[in-house]
C-alpha cells in the first residue's frame, strides 16, 4: 500500500518535473524566436531608411561641391589642318568651374609671323564639315579671360565635348588666313574639389545655369524655427508644468489634456490654413509671423505632452524634500522638480524642433517662399520668407537637372540641421551624470 | 552661526505626563513658560472621511528627543507631518486643532506654511537627496533657493551642517560629487545636513533609520544625541528598542489616539495603560 502511494507520488513528481523542463525548453525557443523576429523587424525598417539616406547623401553632396578641372593646350603650326610650318609657338592653361560653368583661360604665344587678326575656340567636327566657332578670344598675348558655357545649348553636351578634348584653339594671322597656330584643349588630369560655399549663401541664380544656391532657404528655416520656438517652448513647458504640478485631476486639467491630445494629431495643412486666415489675411501678405505661429501650434502639444510626462516621473519624495526645507512651491517646481526632469524636457523640445524643421504644408500657406533673403527690418516682417522644406518642394517641381541637384542638396542640408540639433543636445546639453534614483534613463 | 536657544529650566516633573491624551492641563502659554517647545492641543486630522488623528494633546520639551511608537497605521506619520504643516500637501487632508511652536499657533490664519517649514525641519524615511545636485548643492539648496547668495556664508553653513550630521570627514574632499552617488546611510546623513542647514528649531524625523543597515543606523543614533543640544527632536520609529536607546520622552499611539506619553524610562519600565504594556511586551503590533 505504502509502496503504491510512493510510486504514485514518484510518478507525479516526475511528470511535473518533465512538464517544467519541457516548458522551459519551449520558453527558451519562444525567447529565441521572439528575439529573432524583433531583430528582423529592425533590419526591415532599416532598409528603406538606409536607402533614402544613401540617396540623399549621394545626390546632395554633388550639389554642395564644386570641382575645378584643369586643361592645357600647346599651340603649334603642325596641328593645323593642313599643317603649316611656322616658328610661332604658344601654350595655354584653362580652368573649368563646374558650378559657374565658366572656363577661364590664360593663353600666351610668341613668334607670330604677322599680326594676329582673329582667335577663337572651336569644336572638332567630322573632317568634311566646317569647324564650329564656339567662342571668340581677345587678340594679343597673353589672352586672359573666361567664357561661359551656359551660352551654349545644351550645356551638358558642351561640357562633355570639352572633357573629351574635342575643343581646340586657333589663332589666325594675316599671312595664314586659315590659321597659324592651333592646339587641342586637353584635360591635364588635375582637378580640385572643394565645398561650394555659394550653395549655402547665395540665392538661386538663373534657372538653367545652376548657379547660386539655397541661401535664403537655410536662413529662412533657421529664423522661422527659432521664432516658432520662442513662442512654442515657453507656452509648452509652462502648460506642462501646470498640468503636472498645479492642476492635478481637476475638470479644467482634464479638458486641457484632452484638447492637447487632439491638437497633437491635427493635420498640419489645416494648421497652415488657420494661420493663413488668422494672420496672412489680417496682415495682408504672406509673412514670417504666420509661419512661426503655425509651426508653434504644431510644436506646443508635443512639448506639453513630454513635459507633463517627464515631470510626473520625478519621484514625489524629491518635491517633498524641497517643500520640507521651506522653499516656496514655485521655486521647488522650477529649480528642483523641473531640474530633475531637465533631460526629458530638453529631449522633448529637440524632438519638437526636429519635427517642425521639416514641416512643409503649413509653410506653403503662410510664408509662401521666395528667392530673397529675410530682411531684419519692419518691412521684412510683412514679406514672404523661404524655408528648406518649401524650397525642396518647389525645386522638385522644376524640370531642370540643376534644380533637381539643388533639391537633393537642400534635403541633405535639412537632414544635417536636424542631426546637428540632436547631437548638440546629446553632447552639449544633456546632463548624463546625475540620474534620478531608480535609474530612469532619459 | 547657529542661534543657540536659551535653555529654559522647567520645573515640570514627568508625573504630570502620567495621565495624558485627554484634556491636557497646561495651556499652551503655561507650557511655553515651562520650557516646552511644541504644544499640541486638540488636534484632529482626516483623510477624506476617515479620521486619522483623534484629539491629540501633548507637549514636547525643548532640547529633548521625543519618540513616537505604535503599530502600523496608528497615525504617527500623520501626526508628525501635522507638526510642520506638511500634511496639507496631501490631497484630501484636513486638520482641526492647534499646534503651538513657542506659544504661536502655526495653524493660525495669518501664518505662512512655508516659513513654518524653515523653523521645523523634516527628514524622511527613505533618503531623498536631490539627484541632479552635488553634495554641496544639496546641503546649500535650502539656503540658495531662499535667496541667500553670500558664498562665504553659504560655505560656512554647509560645512557646519555636514559636521553636525557627522558627514563632513567622509565627503569633505568630494563635495562636487552627485548627491546620489554616496551610500544609503551617507545619503540619509546628507538629508539631515540639508535640513540642519536651514537652522531649524525643531527637527522631525520620520523613521529615519528604517531603510538603513545597523551600522549606519547606529551612526545616526549617535548623531541625534549631539543634535539635541541645539534642537528639539521628534522621531517616529517602528523600532521600540531604538526608541528606548535614543529618546528622552516616548509617546505611544494606537489607532489615531495618543494612548500614553511620558519619559522613556517610565513608559518602558512602568507603563500606566494596559495597551501600552501589551505593545511593549510584544503581544501585538
Amino acid at each position: 500500500m505504502m509502496g503504491d502511494i510512493s510510486n504514485v507520488q514518484e510518478k507525479r513528481r516526475r511528470a511535473i518535473q518533465d512538464a517544467i523542463v519541457h516548458q522551459s525548453q519551449k520558453r527558451k525557443l519562444i525567447d529565441r524566436v521572439f528575439t529573432g523576429v524583433t531583430i528582423s523587424c529592425i533590419a526591415l525598417a532599416m532598409i528603406p531608411l538606409g536607402s533614402i539616406l544613401l540617396e540623399v547623401v549621394k545626390n546632395g553632396t554633388s550639389a554642395m561641391l564644386k570641382t575645378v578641372t584643369e586643361f592645357e593646350t600647346s599651340l603649334e603650326g603642325s596641328q593645323e589642318t593642313p599643317s603649316v610650318t611656322t616658328s610661332a609657338t604658344g601654350k595655354g592653361t584653362f580652368l573649368y568651374n563646374d558650378v559657374t560653368h565658366e572656363l577661364s583661360f590664360n593663353i600666351t604665344y610668341s613668334g607670330l609671323s604677322s599680326s594676329e587678326n582673329a582667335a577663337g575656340i572651336y569644336r572638332q567636327e567630322a573632317p568634311e564639315n566646317d569647324a564650329v566657332n564656339l567662342f571668340a578670344l581677345p587678340l594679343g598675348s597673353p589672352k586672359v579671360g573666361s567664357v561661359d558655357l551656359d551660352k551654349l545649348r545644351p550645356r551638358a553636351a558642351a561640357e562633355e565635348d570639352l572633357f573629351s578634348g574635342l575643343w581646340y584653339v586657333i589663332i589666325y594671322s594675316n599671312d595664314y588666313p586659315d590659321g597659324e597656330l592651333r592646339g587641342q584643349i586637353l584635360p591635364t588630369g588635375e582637378a580640385s574639389t572643394s565645398i561650394n560655399f555659394d550653395f549655402f549663401t547665395q540665392p538661386q541664380g538663373a534657372f538653367t545655369t545652376g548657379e547660386g544656391g539655397i541661401g535664403p532657404a537655410i536662413q529662412g528655416t533657421l529664423i522661422v524655427v527659432g521664432y516658432a520656438s520662442l513662442i512654442g517652448v515657453p507656452v509648452g513647458v509652462l502648460t506642462g508644468i501646470y498640468l503636472s504640478e498645479y492642476a492635478g485631476n481637476s475638470r479644467f486639467a482634464y479638458m486641457v489634456r484632452f484638447f492637447n491630445n487632439v491638437m497633437t494629431g491635427m493635420p498640419s495643412i489645416v494648421i497652415g490654413i488657420v494661420g493663413y486666415i488668422l494672420i496672412v489675411l489680417v496682415i495682408g501678405s504672406f509673412n514670417i509671423t504666420a509661419g512661426a505661429v503655425a509651426l508653434s501650434i504644431i510644436m506646443i502639444p508635443i512639448i506639453v505632452g513630454v513635459t507633463e510626462e517627464t515631470l510626473k516621473l520625478v519621484p514625489h519624495s524629491i518635491r517633498e524634500a524641497g517643500h520640507s526645507l521651506g522653499i516656496p512651491k514655485w521655486r521647488v517646481t522650477l529649480f528642483i522638480t523641473l531640474r530633475s526632469a531637465k533631460n526629458g524636457v530638453l529631449t522633448g523640445i529637440v524632438l519638437a524642433l526636429s519635427r517642425i524643421a521639416g514641416e512643409t504644408a503649413p509653410l506653403i500657406m503662410t510664408i509662401l517662399g521666395t528667392s530673397l533673403f529675410f530682411q531684419f527690418t519692419l518691412d521684412g516682417l510683412t514679406n514672404p520668407v523661404d524655408a528648406l522644406p518649401l524650397r525642396i518642394f518647389r525645386l522638385a517641381a522644376q524640370p531642370y537637372a540643376d534644380a533637381e541637384s539643388f533639391g537633393w542638396g537642400a534635403a541633405l542640408v535639412l537632414i544635417l540641421i536636424v542631426l546637428s540639433l540632436s547631437m548638440a543636445l546629446r553632447f552639449l546639453v544633456l546632463d548624463r551624470r546625475y540620474r534620478v534614483s531608480g535609474g530612469a534613463r532619459v | 552661526m547657529i542661534n543657540y536657544q536659551k535653555h529654559r529650566n522647567a520645573a515640570v516633573t514627568s508625573e504630570e505626563y502620567a495621565n495624558t491624551s485627554v484634556d491636557y492641563k497646561l495651556s499652551s502659554a503655561q507650557a511655553y513658560a515651562r520650557g516646552y517647545k511644541v504644544s499640541v492641543r486638540n488636534l484632529d486630522s482626516w483623510f477624506g472621511v476617515k479620521q486619522a488623528l483623534k484629539n491629540i494633546n501633548f507637549d514636547v520639551k525643548e532640547n529633548t528627543i521625543t519618540s513616537m511608537i505604535g503599530p502600523s497605521g496608528c497615525g504617527k506619520t500623520t501626526l508628525i507631518r501635522c507638526l510642520n504643516r506638511m500634511n496639507e500637501m496631501t490631497p484630501g487632508a484636513a486638520v482641526k486643532g492647534s499646534v503651538y511652536l513657542d506659544d504661536v499657533d502655526i495653524y493660525a490664519s495669518g501664518i505662512d506654511p512655508v516659513t513654518i517649514k524653515r523653523r521645523i525641519g523634516m527628514v524622511f524615511q527613505k533618503p531623498n537627496p536631490f539627484p541632479t545636485m552635488s553634495i554641496y548643492d544639496n546641503v546649500a539648496a535650502g539656503l540658495k533657493l531662499n535667496g541667500i547668495r553670500d558664498k562665504k556664508l553659504v560655505n560656512e553653513i554647509v560645512e557646519e551642517s555636514l559636521r553636525g550630521a557627522a558627514l563632513w570627514d567622509e565627503v569633505k574632499g568630494e563635495l562636487g560629487k552627485p548627491g546620489s552617488s554616496i551610500s544609503g546611510g551617507q545619503q540619509q546623513r546628507l538629508c539631515i545636513a540639508r535640513a540642519l542647514a536651514m537652522q531649524p528649531e525643531v527637527l522631525l524625523m520620520d523613521e529615519p533609520t528604517s531603510a538603513l543597515d545597523p551600522i549606519a543606523s547606529a551612526k545616526i543614533e549617535e548623531l541625534l544625541n549631539d543634535l539635541k543640544r541645539d534642537l528639539t527632536i521628534i522621531i517616529v520609529t517602528h523600532n521600540m528598542q531604538q526608541a528606548a536607546r535614543v529618546s528622552d520622552y516616548t509617546a505611544f499611539m494606537y489607532l489615531g489616539e495618543m494612548v500614553e506619553y511620558g519619559s522613556t524610562k517610565q513608559i518602558f519600565e512602568n507603563p500606566q495603560k494596559e495597551l501600552t504594556e501589551r505593545y511593549i511586551s510584544g503581544k501585538f503590533g
